[in-house]
């Protein structure tokens, strides 16, 4: 195995005791098995391939099909030390299942039961690898819903969703699955399956819910969750408000929310966002930016229209100034839903803060159209890098007071390395995060390495510098790991006191959230 | 005047004047913080010299008391983002004080909450402020500052979520101090309401009045503050709720009324319980004549909480969600009551072994890690 170098006998001995574990059909160790494994959706990914770094390929995959399979998983590894690199759908941005040391990544998609449904009590007992989509519609049937849509909710589990302290698009009225987390099964280092205190249950020491949400598979594997649901909505308002300027919008956010109102959705998009996503009911461009990028750049593109793009992408600095002499003008698309009386008090409630501040009512369109075209994005995106180009995004976050200034120090910090545009989707009581959206190009694949590189370290420094949180929802993963000592300090002692105690062998994802 | 003990000294030389008594007859000395810095240089210090602390506790032969009475200010407040700034050694009442003359609060404060301090609440994790609006008090934190028992100091950023790993600022909330000192935290707090509506209404046992309560939920009203109490035995279920409510917005009040509407109790009663529920929160308002007594909290799930309630003489019920609730119970419960309860699938915080809990070896080992050495080891 390549992180110790044990012998062959030793790896044959322990793929051998994986294949009595989990079946000899639920462990493979063929080359294009271990290279679909070996990324996730992380953008920086893909420059390596296109750069034609190999990348480095776990040992073997292996999928258990139940918890107690885990366990076994688990027990064997740690006792022959091998990292474990747990999995769900790969569509992480952030490179926290690439198995940098080798070892065996679990895939857990085998674990897809929905082992409980009390609609009464309001919750669910569900697996760990149940898929995002798949669940929501389980759920339909019975009438509820668990309220988390990421964007990449056909392509993402519930674990994953766990482990990276995910958000949904309609998180300002259901939380973020932090909020939503009941208890959890989990199997720790020493191969045992755990069940966590419920949330609110009185008791001393941590909370070992918030302890395991966020780990990113470094401290245990989540099998098993009971999450709070809620009935499905009967009713929904869908509106769009022109506000005069971004900071008009961050107004209207801040007080729906500090009144008490729970609106659904509120996302609020910057100048350059509002024109790429254009404020009518029936545009191209799915209604979002991102969206209008990969028509620009993707093979269906006309071929002078994506080198047009492409030329623009590498002055970004030039395309940057120039956007700033844009109207101000920002789009603010909402939601409200729950019965018709709470749908439209919410809405009218958003009606007479947005008028305040000489907010335009454009009506339904905007927020149908957002509503119809909310998962378009998710994937797909390498057809844009074959044209030369790279996009990414970055979610921040702080509070309502330093949310303008984050929003330009952000902008300023990687204006003269890549296009950005940023929109506002998930607001709470006390502050918001910032979605930076950016689009670069390079003449070489070197070049647009670079280039990315310096995007994020610009980013990310001036956030630090800001005192904001550096990632809102997309977790640390490989990407953010540089940055977690600044912005941890003496924290991250907790995080090493509690390591040797979940994970004594020390298997978990190594080289994730902390350096080692 | 030299105490004759170098540690006291050199605390003394360090702290500043007027910061350490010692040495006493009781501890080796006493130590009063006065903000993050100091408490770190303290905890340091006595980290170094292997001398034992007791924070805020009954004093011990040989070790040092650590109190943060001094540890009382505001620090800042950013009243556009509702975000109060404060030390650990306040009390809620200074700190709703402080927010009231801004026209910010908390939300409602029981005054049995008042004189404790916010670093009480969050190292014992206390779930004593039951309130769908505005959560509990040691929920609503969007960042910390510790000391960790060797004096590093933690410092996280102001955000309402994150997403860097683990929620590492919840190892010291309900770790009674093992996992380090909380100095600091910055804490959600909202408008004063311009309106506030009281409802209290009857049902006849905790079922009908645990599902009345579900129904309010799931109608898209948050109470305030709410508790189901049941002041006869086998009488009726009351449940007690505050509406917060801005001018011309009625809708909790009537939404409540249309989905738990009937009997409901004379609204001047519930306006003085309100009032003695709540009482004023300025400094020179009269205190409560004693200290009230806590007795047992334990959670229950929703399948069970009905049996639960019904099974502890006097109980309230205090935080309602639709998956399980908490139960308070006025006396200590003995050992054979705990057991039933726990039978029923509550979970109880005795304040010392928790019956088996196997969390409870791990937390040790996690807290034993970050502990400094001591002069007996």
């Amino acid at each position: 195995m390549q992180h110790s170098g044990a012998r062959d006998s030793e790896t044959a001995a322990l793929l051998a005791g994986l294949r009595s574990d989990v079946g000899e059909a639920h462990v493979a160790t063929g080359a294009p098995d271990r290279d679909a494994y070996s990324r996730d959706l992380w953008p920086r990914s893909l420059l390596d391939q296109i750069a034609g770094d190999p990348p480095t390929l776990p040992d073997a995959v292996v999928w258990p099909g139940s918890v107690d399979e885990v366990a076994a998983v688990v027990r064997r590894c740690a006792a022959a030390r091998v990292p474990i690199v747990p999995f769900g759908a790969g569509s992480g941005v952030c490179g926290g299942t690439r198995p940098t040391h080798g070892g065996i990544v679990v895939d857990l998609k085998r674990l897809k039961r929905l082992r409980r449904v009390d609609a009464e009590a309001g919750v669910i007992e569900v697996e760990g690898g149940f898929v995002g989509e798949l669940l929501e519609r389980r759920l339909e049937a019975e009438g509820l819903t668990l309220g988390h849509f990421p964007s990449s909710i056909i392509c993402s589990t519930v674990g994953g969703w766990l482990a990276g302290r995910s958000a949904g698009q309609l998180s300002s009225r259901y939380g973020k699955i932090e909020d939503m987390v009941v208890d959890l099964e989990v199997v720790t280092g020493d191969g045992r399956v755990r069940r966590t205190p419920p949330a609110g249950a009185p008791g001393a020491g941590p909370d070992w819910n918030q302890i395991f949400v966020g780990s990113e598979g470094t401290l245990g594997i989540i099998t098993a969750a009971t999450l709070r649901v809620h009935p499905q909505p009967t009713a929904r308002r869908f509106r769009g408000w022109m506000v005069p300027t971004p900071e008009a919008g961050f107004e209207v956010m801040r007080r729906t929310l500090q009144e008490g109102w729970r609106p659904s959705v509120l996302r609020l998009y910057d100048p350059l966002d509002t024109v790429m996503v254009g404020s009518g009911p029936e545009e191209k461009g799915g209604g979002r930016s991102l969206g209008r990028l990969k028509e620009a750049l993707g093979e269906g593109a006309p071929a002078l229209k994506r080198r047009a793009t492409v030329a623009a992408l590498s002055v970004p600095g030039l395309i940057n100034r120039a956007v700033k002499a844009l109207p101000q003008r920002s789009l603010l698309v909402t939601m409200c839903e729950g019965d018709e009386a709470e749908a439209g008090a919410t809405d009218e409630a958003i009606a007479r803060i947005a008028r305040t501040v000489g907010g335009r009512d454009l009506g339904e369109g905007p927020g149908r159209k957002w509503y119809a075209h909310r998962y378009d994005v998710s994937f797909k995106q390498s057809k844009m890098y074959r044209s030369g180009a790279f996009v990414d995004t970055m979610e921040v976050a702080t509070t309502w007071t330093k949310l303008a200034e984050l929003y330009e120090a952000v902008r300023e910090a990687v204006a003269p390395h890549v296009l950005i545009m940023a929109h506002f989707s998930h607001a709470y009581p006390g502050g918001c995060s910032i979605y930076f959206t950016f689009a670069g190009t390079g003449r070489t694949p070197e070049e647009m390495k670079a280039r990315y590189d310096a995007a994020w370290r610009a980013g990310q420094d001036a956030v630090i510098a800001q005192g904001a949180v550096i990632a809102h929802h997309h977790g640390v993963g490989l990407s953010r790991v540089p940055y977690m000592d600044r912005v941890h300090g003496e924290a991250r002692r907790w995080f090493d006191a509690l390591k040797p105690v979940l994970d004594p062998a020390g298997i978990f994802n190594p080289g994730k959230v902390f350096s080692e | 005047m030299n105490s004759g003990d170098p540690l006291v000294e050199r605390l003394r030389w360090q702290l500043g004047p007027g910061t350490v008594d010692g040495p006493l007859a009781d501890e080796r000395c006493r130590v009063r913080v006065d903000g993050t810095a100091t408490a770190a240089r303290a905890l340091r210090l006595l980290a170094d010299a292997g001398v034992p602390v007791v924070i805020e506790g009954e004093p011990a032969a040989g070790a040092a008391v650590l109190t943060v009475e001094r540890m009382n200010a505001l620090l800042g407040l950013d009243a556009e983002s509702g975000v109060a700034h404060v030390q650990a050694g306040c009390t809620w009442r200074r700190v709703e004080w402080l927010l009231r003359r801004r026209g910010l609060t908390l939300g409602p404060l029981p005054a049995w909450l008042l004189e404790r301090t916010v670093l009480e609440s969050f190292a014992t994790n206390d779930r004593l402020r039951p309130s769908p609006r505005y959560g509990q008090l040691t929920d609503g934190a969007l960042a910390f500052a510790a000391v960790l028992p060797r004096g590093g100091i933690a410092r996280s950023s102001v955000a309402p979520r994150r997403s860097t790993g683990p929620d590492l600022g919840r190892v010291p909330v309900g770790a009674r101090h093992r996992g380090g000192l909380l100095t600091e935290v910055h804490l959600q707090a909202w408008p004063a309401p311009e309106a506030r509506a009281w409802r209290a209404i009857e049902r006849p046992d905790w079922s009908s009045a645990l599902a009345a309560a579900v129904a309010v939920l799931r109608a898209g009203v948050q109470p305030a503050w709410w508790r189901l109490d049941r002041p006869r035995p086998r009488g009726p279920v009351r449940i007690w709720a505050s509406l917060v409510e801005t001018a011309g917005n009625e809708r909790p009040a009537t939404r409540f009324d249309a989905v738990v509407g009937g009997a409901g109790i004379d609204a001047a009663e519930v306006e003085a319980a309100a009032a003695a529920l709540f009482p004023p929160v300025s400094p020179d308002a009269p205190r409560a004549a004693t200290t009230p007594a806590f007795g047992t909290v334990a959670w229950a799930p929703r399948a069970t909480l009905p049996a639960v309630a019904a099974a502890v003489e006097g109980a309230e019920v205090w935080d309602v969600a639709p998956e399980g609730g908490t139960v308070y119970a006025p006396a200590p419960l003995d050992e054979l009551q705990v057991r039933r309860l726990r039978d029923l699938g509550a979970h109880i915080d005795t304040g010392g072994d928790e019956g088996g809990d196997e969390w409870q070896p791990l937390a040790e080992a996690v807290f034993a890690r970050l502990a400094p050495r001591t002069s007996s080891e």
